[in-house]
């Protein structure tokens, strides 16, 4: 398909043409089943491309009880999945730098929406009382949760109460009933928290809209922490270099990708709390509580026809969030911090630990690893960063090896391990539980800069590495004989 | 025969037995939770006619001995339970 792709339609046909997407025929059960498969198929297939022994995305298209519909699974799971969408000229080599610069690039050339009347996703709908959310193969997708999840990967949509300023994020949603699903919504997240207050505040209904499988970069869109009062659907028409198309919901004056495979429509009422939760959550442990949160009350429901569910089975390993975050985070903090004037060199968060972040710096700057944490924490999205590991410029933080290699050779244990108490994440395994449902988990940073002070010629241990120990003529000697000495 | 489980919040001492309470339980088979006015009993042999109940902790651990509920009235959803002026 052209890039780009106007659909998770057009996409598909991408991923499979690039062996990238197996279509699964066999019946499914969405009660457990479907999560299983998807959540082996991450772990086994460690965020690598197929053609180098990972796991496919699963279009699930024979589901248990639902005739006609579908469920599409772990489609941004390795790094050549996420740079076909982005219309990167050679998927299977892309790296994360290149994606981290094909992202900035759309954030700093954003392409306004274009408004169309008709949709794909308007094909069926309904109102009120008809609606239905078990209409949906919602899969219960870990055992234990606190319910069906309808919504794991796509966007949703809240409007600020007094501008123009529209939100996108991508918050879990579960079903309570065919007409209510619970909402995790974090304190000091844009939509969730500083839109809802308003509401709240003013003992109004927070309008709301949830757009399921929408275009695969508006998907991307709602799971980056783009800057405050910066629109998400314009960074989306920047990747795609060309306007995303928006269509009115029926019920509000929420705008949503028109491709969109379903579409919920509602309110969130102020004031109004039941029980959601756990989930199995992409740190890799199911640590928040079951606790009580926002309700969303369904008001209308449209989709297309055959609509194609999205299901995030979101875990330990490389799982959407785990090769996402790598890009959109890291892309996000590396542009942050230069434009604010920090040394930094590149900004890489470990692929399926994306809560933690590796900044390389140039030397030279007194307490860098300090300053360029308290820039992430309180950017868009710190609360999800609480380990930072600050390295000098000379770390590959693209490397495993070089990173581990930084954080316990050249941490000090006294000097190196800085802890910060700001707001914490709900979801943070380490933080106790009181530290969950009050969110306030301490942060940890890891200072692996060689301190100032230290002459490097002198007091800096010098590396040893092929490049660093050798002459430069002995390196090219050994290098072009290399073949000659029986080596491969 | 139907199976439910419902989630505790704390601990045990929040589930009542042998009296009639309202409690939010799962359907197993639906995987839809409901409030419900129920009796419980920690020994399921104690409960003629109950059907099997498992208890959650609050992260979703399953507590490995099952308990006995008798469902006496269907009450709502959970949604309904809170929210059901803004239906």
């Amino acid at each position: 398909m052209p890039f780009p792709h106007d659909s998770v339609r057009d996409a598909i046909v991408d991923w499979e043409a690039a062996g990238e997407l197996a279509r699964i025929k066999k019946e499914v059960d969405w009660n457990l089943e479907a999560g299983a498969i998807a959540r082996r198929a991450l772990e086994i297939g460690e965020g690598k491309n197929v053609n180098h022994g990972g796991q496919p995305a699963m279009l699930f298209e024979n589901i248990k009880g639902y005739p006609g519909h579908s469920i599409i699974s772990s489609s941004i799971c390795n790094l050549k999945r996420m740079a076909i969408i982005f219309g990167h000229p050679n998927p299977d080599k892309a790296t994360w730098r290149e994606l981290q610069d094909l992202y900035i690039a759309g954030l700093e050339h954003p392409i306004k929406p274009v408004v169309v009347k008709k949709a794909p996703c308007k094909e069926n709908k309904t109102f009120g009382n008809d609606c239905n959310l078990y209409t949906f193969p919602a899969p219960m997708i870990h055992e234990g949760d606190g319910g069906r999840y309808m919504c794991t990967y796509h966007a949703t949509i809240t409007k600020d109460k007094n501008s123009d300023w529209v939100n996108w994020g991508m918050y879990r949603h579960m079903i309570h009933d065919r007409r209510s699903l619970g909402c995790l919504f974090v304190y000091g997240q844009h939509g969730p928290n500083m839109f809802y207050q308003q509401y709240e505040d003013a003992n109004e209904p927070m309008p709301c809209a949830i757009a399921i499988n929408p275009d695969p970069l508006s998907a991307i869109a709602a799971a980056s922490p783009i800057p405050a009062k910066m629109s998400e659907v314009d960074a989306v028409g920047g990747w795609r270099k060309k306007p995303l198309e928006l269509v009115k919901c029926e019920t509000n004056d929420i705008y949503v990708p028109a491709s969109s495979e379903i579409v919920i429509e509602g309110i969130v009422p102020p004031h109004v709390r039941a029980y959601e939760g756990p989930f199995g959550e992409y740190t890799g442990f199911r640590a928040s509580p079951r606790d009580l949160r926002p309700v969303f009350v369904v008001k209308c429901i449209t989709w297309r026809n055959n609509p194609i569910l999205s299901m995030a089975s979101v875990g330990r390993g490389r799982d959407e969030g785990g090769i996402i975050a790598p890009v959109v985070k890291s892309a996000f903090y590396r542009k942050l911090l230069t434009d604010a004037g920090w040394p930094v060199k590149e900004v890489h968060c470990y692929p399926g630990v994306a809560d933690l972040v590796i900044v390389s710096v140039k030397r030279g700057r007194p307490r860098v690893a300090q300053g360029v944490a308290a820039a992430i924490y309180s950017a868009a999205g710190g609360l999800y960063s609480y380990a930072i590991l600050v390295c000098d410029e000379d770390t590959d933080v693209f490397n495993t090896d070089d990173v581990i290699n930084s954080l316990v050779e050249k941490v000090h244990p006294e000097r190196g391990i800085w802890v910060y108490h700001q707001q914490g994440s709900p979801l943070q395994p380490s933080a106790d539980l009181k530290e969950r449902m009050d969110q306030t988990g301490p942060q940890i940073v890891y200072d692996a800069t060689w301190p100032l002070d230290w002459p490097l010629e002198i007091t800096a241990p010098p590396k040893v590495t092929f490049a660093a120990m050798y002459s430069k003529e002995l390196q090219d000697k050994v290098v072009k004989n290399w073949t000659s000495y029986g080596l491969k | 025969m139907p199976e439910y489980e419902l989630f505790l919040i704390k601990d045990f001492s929040e589930l009542k037995e042998g009296v009639e309470t309202i409690v939010n339980v799962r359907d197993l088979a639906t995987v839809e939770t409901r409030q419900v006015k129920a009796i419980l009993s920690s020994k399921p042999g104690e409960l003629p006619g109950g059907d099997t109940l498992w208890i959650r902790w609050q992260r979703g651990q399953k507590h490995p001995q099952p308990w006995a509920i008798k469902i006496i009235q269907d009450i709502s959803s959970l949604g309904e339970a809170v929210g059901k002026e803004y239906y």
